[in-house]
């Protein structure tokens, strides 16, 4: 398996006069088609790590390679651009546009690439809105649907374009613990079946277990960085209660 | 193309959603134009109206003996001849102007030329003596400027012999009919006898104290030995000055004024009317595009959460901003459309009450033409505001906040 993701030495910083570096020295490679959890306590910058390795933002110093591209200068046209095409995103909030039908939301991606979709186009999210089991609700607009249905919307969305990678901040934080399952069930499984990288970040033990690594962040700064498979169920629950550092 | 598909897509997508707003907008819109269509029209009609009322059935340009006599530039000297005298007489008449009716009539914006000899005279009738203007014409050019055809109201158009037409003033004071015979006068004091054979009403008081007859008749009844005046009249009555000073320097011995000359006091009217309309229409036009950049302003606070989700999924700051762009100008040609249709229709309403009684309005293509560009304009400027405040967002500050 390829790197898809590697970050050399970076670092992120805020502030104009007075800096506050949140991210320090991040050095990591993430594979091709694997699911990576990020973990840490809240203003670890698990956040921030995940807006710069989806170029929401531009790192301060230090190298991005997404997909053997260099994206470490903050070029937004650019980065706008990449992720159009080849990035999907699933936020705590759903985010749909409430203008829209949950079909129409679903294509608003394409929209966005390449103009009107084409019937083969709106086929293919009408088979994906079917596998994960919300096509009833498909001219309903996000009002008139639950939470759970519009956490698969917003799945559907992200992944219509069949994007290389799926970044997803807390997708389920906003759902009862069933209905966050069921959700993280059809993501994961979608993101299986089409080779899909998916870097997402989660408070939730039992969400981030299902992952192939983990990366635990603390203060700004990798505290661990493993491989569920290679440690074992056990060995991740402890290591994940853990609150040393092993880097 | 200038907008992408999903631009116009969205942009149109919430202009439907929101439709309280963006009926408001339209409508804010469309009065406008409506309002301004109307005023320009109006105005427009009225300007007309009083253009035509003062010069419709009058010259616009006259050729004229000129005032100056050259002087000698041998002066001062009193043995020295003044060999370029101009003779007395031709500083009160054009004695030879057969050349310069022939220059006239060659130009091709000039309607009619008509050599015209006009004096002082008196009408007396029953111990009664009324000051007239006689004005002796060639019945077709005369008629031509002078619209005789519609200004006619009783009689008929013939200037054979004695038979003259008189402006509607003096039949009415002395209480002439059409047949009738009078005594007229001339500055030197001698008189002759003149038959009544038409009466026309050229709008003003003025205009009405004239007293037509044929070209010869009045030379000889004046003593004249050339003319008084040549009269034009040119096809497009704004351009009478320009032609003035086109043609003038090609004659000698007379000058060239147009009726703008002649009305300045009218033109100063016309003009500081329509500045004051410019000045209305400007600031309703104002008014609408701050309506416009209000509206759309609060639109892109509300629709921060969809717009920073739009550019995380890769609408870049330009296609962020031309969704207001496009709002901006689809409210502006829809709102204008609807704003033509609804001045027309004003329009129609008040010359069909008001009538055509008073003055007409003038329902031009201009007229409407140039209000619906400029709100159009005006919306599409107005819509940068929020345009560039949706192109300034980050998606993160959204993503963040939640």
């Amino acid at each position: 398996m390829d790197e898809m993701i590697v970050l050399k030495n970076l670092t992120k910083s805020f502030g104009e006069v007075i800096k506050t570096e949140v991210l320090h020295d991040i050095s990591v490679a993430l594979q091709r088609g694997t699911m990576t959890a990020i973990v840490g306590p809240s203003g670890s910058g698990k956040t921030t790590l995940l807006n710069i390795i989806s170029l929401l933002d531009s790192p301060s110093s230090g190298t991005l390679i997404i997909d053997g591209q260099d994206f470490s200068a903050g070029d937004i046209d650019r980065y706008a651009k990449y992720r159009n095409a080849h990035i999907g995103f699933i936020f705590q909030f759903h985010y749909l546009l409430p203008e829209f039908t949950a079909l129409e939301n679903i294509l608003i991606p394409y929209w966005i690439q390449s103009g009107r979709p084409p019937v083969h186009v709106v086929q293919r999210a009408l088979q994906l809105m079917k596998e994960i089991d919300i096509l009833p609700i498909r001219d309903k607009y996000p009002h008139q649907i639950s939470g759970g249905e519009q956490q698969r919307v917003a799945v559907a969305r992200a992944l219509v374009h069949e994007p290389k990678m799926v970044f997803a901040d807390e997708p389920t934080g906003n759902l009862d613990r069933e209905t966050g399952f069921a959700v993280l069930e059809v993501m994961t499984r979608m993101v299986r079946e089409l080779g899909t990288t998916l870097i997402l970040v989660t408070h939730d033990r039992e969400i981030a277990l299902r992952a192939e690594r983990i990366l635990e962040l603390v203060d700004g700064r990798i505290c661990k960085s493993f491989l569920v498979k290679e440690v074992g169920e056990e060995k991740t629950r402890q290591l994940l209660e853990d609150r040393s550092c092993l880097l | 193309m200038f907008f992408r598909p999903y631009e116009v897509h969205i942009a149109f997508r919430w202009l439907v959603k929101g439709r309280a707003q963006s009926v408001l907008l339209f409508c804010g819109i469309a009065m406008g134009v409506a309002v301004q269509f109307f005023l320009s029209s109006l105005i427009g009609g009225l300007q007309l109206s009083l253009i035509e009322r003062t010069i419709g059935s009058a010259p616009h340009v006259y050729v004229l003996p000129a005032d100056s006599i050259p002087v000698s530039f041998l002066s001062g000297d009193s043995q020295a001849v003044d060999f370029r005298k101009v003779p007395p007489t031709e500083s009160r008449e054009i004695l030879s102007w057969q050349p310069y009716l022939d220059y006239l009539k060659k130009i091709p914006d000039v309607k009619a030329v008509c050599p015209v000899a006009s004096g002082q005279a008196f009408i007396e009738r029953g111990g009664l003596s009324l000051t007239v203007t006689v004005k002796g014409i060639l019945p077709e050019e005369g008629a031509s400027i002078y619209n005789f055809e519609r200004n006619l109201k009783s009689g008929k158009l013939d200037l054979v012999g004695d038979s003259t037409i008189l402006g509607m003033t003096i039949a009415e004071k002395l209480q002439l009919s059409i047949g009738d015979r009078f005594f007229i006068r001339n500055s030197l004091g001698v008189g002759d006898f003149f038959t009544v054979g038409g009466m026309i009403d050229l709008g003003s008081v003025q205009a009405n104290a004239l007293v037509f007859m044929s070209l010869d008749r009045a030379r000889s009844f004046l003593s004249l030995r050339g003319i008084t005046s040549l009269e034009v009249k040119v096809e497009d009555v704004f351009e009478s000055e320009a032609l003035a000073r086109k043609v003038e320097p090609e004659f000698s011995r007379v000058k060239l004024e147009s009726w703008q000359a002649r009305n300045a006091e009218l033109l100063t009217a016309l003009r500081s009317q329509s500045g004051s309309s410019a000045v209305i229409q400007f600031f309703v036009l104002f008014a609408i595009s701050l309506g416009i950049a209000s509206v759309l302003g609060i639109a892109a606070v509300q629709k921060s959460r969809q717009l920073g989700i739009l550019k995380a999924m890769g609408v870049d700051n330009r296609g962020a901003a031309r969704i207001f762009l496009v709002q901006g100008l689809s409210l502006g040609i829809g709102g204008s459309t609807l704003g033509i249709a609804l001045g027309y229709a004003i329009g129609k309403v008040f010359l069909e009450f008001f009538g055509p009684g008073t003055f007409g309005l003038q329902l031009r293509v201009p007229n409407f033409i140039l209000p619906a560009v400029l709100a159009i304009i005006g919306s599409a400027i107005a819509s940068t505001i929020p345009a560039r405040r949706a192109s300034k967002l980050s998606p993160i500050e959204v993503i963040r906040n939640g």
